[in-house]
């Protein structure tokens, strides 16, 4: 019965999903003379996860498939450089693991392996938006649809409608309302939703099982940014952000009784709230200053901040040095956020030396410090502690035409453990048809909380391509790694990518 | 024996020497004064724009400017042309009148009478026993989009692009217009540029998507140092995102959604930042939070769900967890009372999304509600808590009442 209430609710979404796109993908009439590019990459790899205690072992049967749609010139015959242009991105996905047993994602009848949320074949709208630039005489571009937003705040998505306007003063103005992308919602992903809370698509499932997997629902949001535009020397970016949050949420999960209803919150409540800026001061021969900050306004707190100062002492060489503070913080409905946590700042410093076109290395060092109060429980009268990290990185390239080759070695040391390891690798295009790549690594680590963790893994990767056309290439890799912890660990991967354009 | 004073003399210049060496071999042709606007940031144009050709005639632009030829008188075309592909070079007959050569459409080519109208004068290579057969010379195969027309009525002169071609003897790509030149036109303020528009595709090859077109034949275009410090250098991976959330619209002239969701979707891995068996090793990684975890993956989503299949959690399926042993230090070292240096409270406070990588709100609330809200009453909460809780709950009780009932006195000291 729950089953098919769950089989129910994937056939609506499914169902939901074709009704949403399919107007998008209608919209591109055949009498515009539009350009339209139609896209596909595929992805199959298979290879298995050994749990540490050595059972269950995860076998992982991964198929991922995109198929894009852009159609450029709607605006129509008349087009004018500078004028009005209309354009319509899509893009879907199946992202499916056949790996995955039955019982994982169906049957949670005792005893079982049965996860929340999992799903064997999820599909979703990575976007898919109408893009309007240079309305209005030129000043006001409008974006329809689900989205992304890349700003000081992070990468995001939402459904929705967004404005941006270029103002005299070299001065923009963006502004934007619609939902949050959250999972559990049809044809949606998780991926945006600030972490914290475990939630998803409960169709199906009892209120007292996994009372802590909460129900997603709509999450209104809006927000806006200004930022220059058209600077020489300078820009600055300072966003807002918040979105809320509308299913009810389980708020008492332990000690239930058996059979006992957990209580849950309803109505609307913050989600997230955060304020962000960036800025970017550059002289040509000089260097170039930036800086940035994350408020997190529910929390009241900043949430990160960095500074990043480059300096050009010669055409070839770039020395700089990053600094940067990060303190978690999660979705308004979390309890993470009022535990005791602080910061993680890290300070590197580093020299890029441009050798020539061809060549070019980069060499980085530092050090990340975390941070606890003496007494975890106590009112951190007694002053903060520090753990040290030692962090140090180098890489050299060669790149010429259609291929690369280069070296990375990284390191990083400290009480809680370490990683250091260096990679190999090169990569070459062959008469423009075929493909070649290879790469080998040596890394060892350390894990000073369970020792047993620890492991010095040698891994190779080769792989073959062809090219029929410039816009289809098909790669075959494999891989394969061999340490102590898993002894050998194979991995193959196929790679289909194609593309259409009219 | 070198006293110390001395050797560090010697250290000191030797370090010197070889910066100065180094300054000397790595900085390539520097910018002359012939060359076009924009040589002083790039000495070199693009090999990617402009594939380097050879160039088997001798064509000495000083001498013949200094007879009075102006630009025109070879290169026409120059002047109506409207796209890149044309052909701006003379024809062989516009050498013939100074010459006195003859380049007849079809039949064999007659040298002139003088030295100046030899084959070899001119075509290199020209050897007398193949008197006919000379090097075909190619026009350089430029990737933009070029409109000299333009440029011509608005009254730009061919130095303002190409430099002072009038000085040098043979013209080279090094004669090739450097991008940041075209900037200082292109990227004037509306009002002054008139219609030379800033947009990347005004100048470059439109690709997928609208977008600039990046990989050419002759390799990969990257932007230059210059363009918003956004230079593709061994180390961007590491540092773009402070780059992209401070002006994305830049980043987004060649890279369209597709490119930000192959890493940052986390579906599929990228061996540059994840190498190796990263499955056995990124628990260290983890916990040393780098790379970043949050960049691309949700923990509560990503790695809890996958933990969750591996039995890696404190709560979960049964069967999952049937052979779990124990994944952290020891209960009397990691859990509980009295703290030892690797107690859990200290890891959490160090770096708490490593925690909620694989537990939920469940496992913590189990120890951290309130003995009224179903736990063992420890609080979690850090110094500074109650400055901050009321404006908290007010936007969003919640995570409030996971670990306090509503009666909790406790609360009232938030309200």
């Amino acid at each position: 019965m729950l089953a098919s209430r769950g089989l129910c609710a994937a056939r609506r979404k499914w169902a939901a999903g074709a009704l949403l796109t399919a107007p998008l993908i209608a919209c591109p009439a055949p009498s515009l003379a539009a350009d339209v590019e139609v896209s596909s990459t595929t992805a199959a790899q298979g290879y298995s996860l050994r749990s540490p205690y050595g059972d269950p072992v995860l076998s992982r049967r991964r198929f991922m498939q995109t198929l894009g749609l852009v159609v450029r010139g709607i605006e129509g015959e008349d087009r004018k450089p500078g004028g009005p242009e209309i354009t319509v991105r899509i893009r879907m996905r199946l992202d499916a693991d056949f790996g995955l047993g039955w019982g994982e994602y169906h049957d949670w009848t005792p005893p079982n392996r049965f996860v929340p949320g999992l799903q064997q074949a999820p599909f979703d709208l990575m976007y898919g938006y109408v893009d309007m630039r240079r309305l209005a005489g030129g000043v006001l571009d409008v974006r329809l649809g689900r989205q992304y937003v890349i700003d000081p705040l992070g990468w995001w998505s939402f459904d929705g409608a967004m404005i941006r306007s270029q103002l005299p003063f070299k001065v923009a103005l963006e502004s934007y309302t619609g939902f949050e992308q959250r999972g559990g919602l049809a044809l949606s992903t998780p991926r945006f939703e600030r972490d914290g809370v475990w939630r998803g698509d409960r169709t199906g499932l009892e209120p007292s099982y996994y009372p802590e997997f909460l129900p997603s629902g709509y999450a209104p949001a809006w927000g806006g940014a200004v930022e220059t535009w058209g600077t020489k020397h300078f820009n600055l970016r300072a966003s807002y952000r918040k979105v809320w949050s509308s299913a009810p949420a389980t708020t008492r999960m332990t000690a239930l009784a058996a059979g006992e209803v957990p209580q849950a919150w309803t109505g609307m409540r913050t989600s997230t709230e955060r304020l962000g800026a960036s800025g970017n001061l550059y002289f040509d021969d000089l260097g170039d200053l930036r800086a940035g900050a994350v408020y997190d306004v529910y929390s009241s707190l900043f949430s990160s901040y960095y500074a990043t100062l480059d300096l050009f002492p010669a055409r070839w060489l770039t020395v700089g040095s990053d600094a940067d503070r990060f303190v978690p913080t999660f979705d308004a409905d979390s309890i993470f956020n009022w535990f005791s946590h602080y910061p993680m700042t890290t300070w590197t410093g580093r020299a890029e030396l441009a050798m020539s076109r061809a060549v070019d290395a980069s060499v980085s060092g530092g050090v990340r410090w975390v941070e606890t109060s003496t007494d975890p429980e106590g009112d951190d009268s007694g002053g903060r502690s520090h753990l040290t990290d030692v962090i140090g990185r180098a890489g050299v390239r060669h790149r010429a035409g259609t291929g690369a080759a280069g070296a990375s070695a990284m390191l990083e040391r400290g009480e809680r453990g370490h990683r250091q390891g260096i990679d190999l690798f090169a990569n070459r295009l062959l008469q423009e048809r075929w493909h070649v790549l290879a790469r080998t690594s040596l890394y060892d680590w350390k894990d000073e909380l369970r020792p047993d963790r620890s492991a010095t893994s040698f891994g190779y990767v080769l792989g073959g391509g062809y090219r029929p056309g410039p816009l289809t290439q098909v790669m075959l890799e494999w891989e394969h790694n061999t340490n102590r912890l898993v002894g050998q660990r194979f991995r193959v991967m196929v790679w289909l990518q194609m593309m259409v354009t009219r | 024996m070198m006293r110390p004073s001395t050797r560090m003399l010697w250290l000191v210049c030797a370090i010197a020497l070889i910066v100065a060496v180094a300054s000397g071999a790595l900085a390539g042709p520097s910018a002359s004064a012939w060359m076009p606007p924009g040589a002083a940031q790039s000495p070199q144009p693009s090999p990617v724009i402009f594939p380097s050709r050879p160039i088997p005639i001798r064509f000495d632009h000083a001498r013949h400017t200094r007879m009075k030829q102006a630009c025109s008188h070879c290169h026409p075309a120059a002047l109506t042309s409207t796209r890149t592909s044309d052909r701006l070079l003379p024809r062989p007959t516009v050498c013939d009148a100074c010459h006195g050569a003859k380049h007849p459409e079809s039949g064999p080519v007659i040298a002139g009478a003088t030295a100046l109208g030899a084959c070899a004068t001119c075509h290199e290579g020209w050897q007398a026993e193949q008197p006919q057969a000379v090097r075909r010379m190619q026009a350089i195969d430029a990737k933009l989009r070029s409109n000299h027309a333009v440029h011509a009525r608005r009254k730009i002169g061919c130095g303002q692009c190409h430099g002072a071609v009038q000085q040098v003897g043979q013209a080279t790509t090094q004669n090739m217009p450097r991008m940041r030149g075209c900037q200082g036109c292109h990227d004037l303020p509306a009002e002054s540029r008139g219609d030379a528009r800033s947009e990347c595709t005004t100048c470059h090859l439109q690709g997928e998507g609208g977008r600039m077109q990046t990989h050419l034949p002759g390799g990969v275009l990257r932007p230059p140092r210059w363009l918003g410090q956004a230079e593709h250098g061994a180390d961007f991976a590491r540092r773009h995102a402070k780059v992209a959330g401070d002006n994305s619209r830049l980043c987004a002239s060649c890279h369209g959604e597709d490119d930000c969701a192959r890493c940052h979707d986390g579906r599929m891995r990228d061996r540059a930042v994840h190498p190796n068996d990263w499955l056995s090793m990124h628990a260290v990684s983890a916990r040393q939070n780098s790379p970043r975890c949050d960049a691309c993956h949700r923990a509560q989503s990503f790695c809890r769900t996958c933990h969750l299949r591996a039995g890696v959690t404190a709560s979960g399926s049964s069967l999952a967890r049937a052979q779990q042993g124990r994944f952290h230090p020891p209960a009397d070292v990691f859990t509980r009372a009295p703290k030892t240096a690797r107690h859990h409270a200290w890891e959490a406070q160090r770096n708490l999304s490593a925690c909620v990588s694989c537990h939920s709100e469940r496992d913590c609330a189990g120890c951290h509600a309130s003995r009224g809200g179903g736990g063992l009453g420890v609080n979690p909460h850090g110094p500074g808590f109650l400055s901050r809780c009321g404006l908290a709950l007010r936007r969003n009780p919640r995570p409030c009442l996971v670990c306090h009932d509503l009666s909790d006195p406790v609360l009232g000291s938030c309200r």
